[in-house]
C-alpha cells in the first residue's frame, strides 16, 4: 500500500458528472472517498445506458468511491453530515451556491467544526457574478463560453463539443487546486476553502482568442477541422475513413511530399510556402485528398510518426477499446463488477512511477451500500 | 487571503513552446525559473500573436517567471544544472523520449543529487506503446481519442473542437500529478519521476463514450443532441442561436408553463422518441420570435437551464467572465498592458482578484540564479564577474 492519499478522508458532497470526476481521481489517489447520497440517489445512478440495471455513466466515474445514504435535508440527516465532515479532511461540493449555507454545511460551518478542512466547491458560474444563480447544464455553458463557436465549419451553425469539457476539466481544476492545498497544509498547517466554476474552465481554454482579440479587435472566425494559420494542418479523407495531419514547417513539407511520392506538390509555385497554402487552401485540400485516398489511415500514420510528423487516424470508441496505444498506456482497463459484470474502465492520465494510482481499488457502489461500515468507522453509529 | 498554495516552492523549467503547467505553478505562487537556450531561447517566445514584436503568447504563459540561459548540450551548462537541482522541488520538461537521459540529465542521475525531487515530463503519446516516439500535435490527439468522432452532425463529417483542449488538459494533470508527488516527498522524503501525455490525458474524458460502449452501444457524434435526454440542443431562434437543455421531467414541465405549452410528452423517453419528428419543430418555431436574452431570462425564472450561444467576441465582452476576472491584464516590461486568461482556482473566503507579474526578458536572471550555483560550485565573489563572463563567451550561458 503505497497511495499517495492513503489516510486522507474526503467527504464527497456531489452530483452529476463534474464533482465526481474530482473526487474520483482521489480515490485513484487512494484516498477514503464518502459519496454522500439522499435516498433519491445521485441523479447519475439512472442516466443510461444501463447493464444490468446498473448506470455504465455512474460506474465510470464512481468507481473507488463508499456510498452513504443519508437525508441531509432533515435536522437529524445535516446534523450527522456535518458529524462526519468534523473527521475528514477534504470536502468536495457542487451545490449552487448559497444552498449549502441554507443546510448549515457551507464553510463556516464546517470550519467550526474542523478548522483544517479543504473544502472546495464546483459550480457552473461561479460563486460571484451577476450568472451565479444562474441554471447549470454543460451544454449552456459551453454555448455562453464561445467554444461552440469556435467548433465547426466556416459559415455554419456553431457545433456541440462530443464530450462535456466543462465538467471534466472543472473537475480536474478542482483536483488540481486541492493538491495544491494539501501540499500547503503540509507546510503551514492551514486549511483553506477554494472554488471553481465551469464557465471559467471551458473559457481558460480559448486563451488564444483572447489575446487575439485584445491586440486586433477581432477574433478569426472558426474554419472545421482546417487551421486558419497553418497548412497543411487538418483532417484529410484516407482509404477507410480520416486522418488528421499536422505540417507545421517548410522542411516538414518537403519531407511529407517525399514520403508519400508526392515530389510535384512540393515544387508546385501554388503551395511553395506556407502563405501560398493558405492562400490557395481550397486547391491544397483537394490535392491532398488526392494523396491521403490512397492510404489507410493506420497506415499512413504509422509512416507519419516513424518519420517524426504529427498525424493521427480519426477513431470510433469501438475502435478505442481495442487501441494499441490505449491499450498499452492502461487507458482502457479491463476490470469486474458486482452488478455489471465485465466492464471496461477509462484509465488515469497521471503516471506516478513510485506511487501509481489505482484506478479498481474498489467497484462503484450500490445506494447506501456502506452507510453502516462508515458510520460505525466513524464512531457514530 | 489570495492564498499562494506553492508558496516557497521552486521549480525548473525546461519545457519549450508547451508551457502551461510552469505557468500554473507560477499563477499558484511557485518560483519558476525558466531555462532558455543561449541566444534564442524557448521559440514560445517567437509564437504568434505579436504586439509591437513581442508573442503576446509568451507574454502570457512565461507571466511571473524567471529566466536564465544554459546550454544543457555543454559539460559546464550540465554542471550548473545539477547544482541548481540541489535546490529545486520540481523539474519539468517535454524533450523528445530519451533527450535528457541522453544528456546525462535524466530522472536517475538527477535524484542520486536530490532524492526529494520532483520530476514531472510532458510527452506526447505517453512512455510505453507502438506510438511512443511520435510527435502529437492538438488535432491528431483529438482525431485519435474519439473526441471528433464525437463532434459533428451524424451525417457530416466529424468535427474538432476548436481549441487546443489536449494541451490545457495534459498540463493540468501533469501539475497536479507533480504537485501530488510534491506533497508524497514532502512527508516521506522521497522524489519520483511523474509522467502525463496529450494522448492519454484527452482520452480521460472520454468516460461517458465508453460508459455507453459497455452498454453494447458504439456512441458517436449526435450533433448537439444528447444521447441521454430531450430536449437537448440548440435552436435558432430571432438573433442567433440559444441552447436548451432539460434533463428532468420537473424542468420540462416548468418549461412549458413558463412559455405557455400544452405539455404532451411528460416523460424524458416520450420527448425523446418525439424530438426530431415533432418536439424539435415546434420549438424552433416557438423560438423564432423571440430573441436569445428573452429565451434566457424566461428560462431562468422557471430554473431551466438555457443560454444564449454567444459568439467568441460576445463571451470576451460578457459580464460573468469580466465579474470573474477571467481577463485580466498583464503588465509586460516590453510592450505595456497585454490582456491573457485569469486563473481558475480560488482560493480564500471571498473573491479577490488576481495580478500578475511580466514576463521575463531571456536570462534576465543569469545574475541571480547562475550567480548563486557558480558560488554554489566554489566560485569565490571576486571571480564571480570574470566567471560568468567565461561562460557567456563559450555559449554556455
Amino acid at each position: 500500500m503505497n497511495a499517495i492519499l492513503n489516510g486522507i478522508r474526503v467527504l464527497d458532497l456531489t452530483e452529476g458528472l463534474a464533482g465526481a470526476y474530482c473526487t474520483m481521481n482521489l480515490g485513484d489517489y487512494g484516498a477514503e472517498v464518502i459519496k454522500i447520497e439522499s435516498p433519491a440517489g445521485d441523479c447519475s445512478r439512472a442516466r443510461g445506458p444501463m447493464k444490468n440495471g446498473f448506470s455504465a455513466f455512474f460506474a465510470g466515474v464512481n468507481r473507488n468511491k463508499k456510498s452513504v445514504c443519508i437525508d441531509y435535508t432533515t435536522s437529524e440527516g445535516r446534523a450527522t453530515v456535518l458529524k462526519m465532515a468534523a473527521k475528514c479532511d477534504i470536502l468536495v461540493e457542487n451545490f449552487a451556491p448559497g444552498r449549502l449555507a441554507e443546510l448549515g454545511l457551507d464553510y463556516a460551518a464546517v470550519k467550526a467544526v474542523n478548522p483544517g478542512i479543504i473544502y472546495a466547491s464546483i459550480t457552473g458560474y461561479g460563486q460571484t457574478g451577476p450568472l451565479k444563480d444562474h441554471p447549470v447544464d454543460d451544454l449552456v455553458i459551453t454555448a455562453m463560453s464561445g467554444m461552440m463557436d469556435r467548433t465547426g465549419r466556416r459559415g455554419e451553425d456553431p457545433m456541440m463539443p462530443g464530450v462535456d469539457f466543462g465538467c471534466t476539466y472543472s473537475g480536474v481544476a478542482a483536483l488540481s487546486g486541492i493538491a495544491m492545498a494539501l501540499y500547503n497544509k503540509a507546510v503551514t498547517g492551514e486549511g483553506t476553502r477554494l472554488e471553481v466554476s465551469m464557465l471559467d474552465c471551458i473559457f481558460y481554454m480559448l486563451e488564444l482568442f483572447v489575446m487575439d482579440y485584445s491586440i486586433n479587435g477581432t477574433v478569426t472566425p472558426k474554419n472545421g477541422n482546417q487551421d486558419t494559420e497553418v497548412a497543411p494542418l487538418g483532417t484529410f479523407s484516407a482509404k477507410d475513413g480520416h486522418v488528421a495531419i499536422a505540417i507545421s514547417s517548410e522542411g516538414q513539407w518537403k519531407k511529407f511530399c517525399g514520403l508519400v511520392g508526392a515530389e510535384q506538390l512540393a515544387d508546385d509555385p501554388r503551395f511553395a510556402d506556407n502563405a501560398a497554402r493558405i492562400a490557395h487552401l481550397d486547391e491544397l485540400i483537394v490535392e491532398m485528398g488526392k494523396i491521403t485516398g490512397q492510404w489507410k489511415k493506420d497506415e499512413l500514420v504509422t509512416l507519419l510518426g516513424e518519420n517524426k510528423l504529427a498525424g493521427g487516424a480519426l477513431k470510433s470508441v469501438a475502435e478505442l477499446i481495442d487501441d494499441p496505444q490505449a491499450r498499452a498506456t492502461d487507458m482502457i482497463v479491463e476490470t469486474t463488477h458486482p452488478v455489471m459484470g465485465d466492464l471496461y474502465l477509462v484509465g488515469s492520465p497521471m503516471k506516478l512511477s513510485k506511487t501509481p494510482v489505482n484506478v479498481t481499488a474498489l467497484p462503484a457502489p450500490s445506494l447506501g451500500q456502506h452507510t453502516e461500515e462508515v458510520l460505525k468507522e466513524l464512531g457514530l453509529a | 487571503m489570495n492564498l499562494k498554495p506553492l508558496k516557497g516552492v521552486r521549480v525548473l523549467d525546461l519545457t519549450t513552446i508547451n508551457p502551461f503547467t510552469d505557468t500554473e505553478f507560477s499563477d499558484y505562487g511557485a518560483e519558476v525559473i525558466k531555462v532558455e537556450r543561449p541566444g534564442s531561447g524557448d521559440s514560445i517566445r517567437d509564437y504568434p500573436p505579436f504586439k509591437d514584436g513581442v508573442s503576446v503568447y509568451h507574454c502570457y504563459t512565461d507571466r511571473g517567471k524567471k529566466s536564465i540561459t544554459l546550454n544543457l548540450r555543454s559539460d559546464e551548462g550540465k554542471e550548473i544544472l545539477k547544482e541548481l537541482v540541489k535546490n529545486a522541488d520540481i523539474l519539468v520538461e517535454n524533450f523528445k523520449a530519451g533527450t535528457m537521459e541522453k544528456m546525462g540529465l535524466g530522472y536517475e542521475e538527477l535524484s542520486r543529487i536530490n532524492p526529494a525531487l520532483v520530476y514531472g515530463k510532458l510527452s506526447s503519446y505517453g512512455n510505453t506503446g507502438p506510438q511512443k516516439n511520435y510527435i502529437a500535435y492538438d488535432i491528431a490527439v483529438q482525431a485519435q481519442t474519439g473526441i471528433m468522432d464525437a463532434t459533428g452532425q451524424p451525417e457530416d463529417e466529424p468535427s474538432r473542437v476548436g481549441c487546443y483542449v489536449s494541451d490545457h488538459l495534459s498540463c493540468t494533470y501533469l501539475g497536479t500529478a507533480i504537485v501530488m508527488a510534491l506533497y508524497h516527498a514532502k512527508k516521506t522524503g522521497e522524489g519520483q519521476r511523474v509522467e502525463a501525455s496529450m494522448f492519454e490525458s484527452v482520452f480521460s474524458v472520454m468516460g461517458e463514450k465508453i460508459a455507453a460502449y459497455n452498454c453494447g452501444k458504439n456512441a458517436s457524434r449526435t450533433g448537439h443532441l444528447h444521447d441521454a435526454f430531450a430536449p437537448y440542443d440548440i435552436l435558432p431562434c430571432k438573433d442567433g442561436y440559444a441552447a436548451l437543455a432539460v434533463t428532468t421531467d420537473a424542468q420540462w414541465s416548468a418549461f412549458c408553463a413558463a412559455f405557455g405549452l400544452e405539455n404532451r410528452y411528460s416523460t424524458n423517453d416520450e420527448r425523446r422518441e418525439k424530438y426530431l419528428s415533432t418536439l424539435r419543430g415546434e420549438l424552433t418555431e416557438l423560438f423564432s420570435g423571440m430573441t436569445r436574452n428573452e429565451i434566457d431570462s424566461k428560462c431562468a425564472a422557471a430554473g431551466v437551464p438555457a443560454g444564449p450561444v454567444s459568439t467568441m467576441e460576445e463571451a470576451i465582452n460578457s459580464d460573468q467572465i469580466k465579474a470573474r476576472c477571467m481577463e485580466p491584464a498583464v503588465t509586460d516590461q516590453r510592450i505595456g498592458d497585454v490582456l491573457t486568461v485569469g486563473k481558475v482556482i480560488h482560493y480564500g473566503e471571498t473573491f479577490e482578484a488576481d495580478s500578475f507579474t511580466t514576463a521575463p526578458l531571456l536570462g534576465q536572471d543569469n545574475a541571480e540564479i547562475i550567480g548563486a550555483a557558480l558560488a554554489g560550485q566554489g566560485v569565490a565573489p571576486n571571480d564571480m564577474q570574470s566567471r560568468m563572463a567565461e561562460l557567456v563567451e563559450q555559449g554556455v550561458i
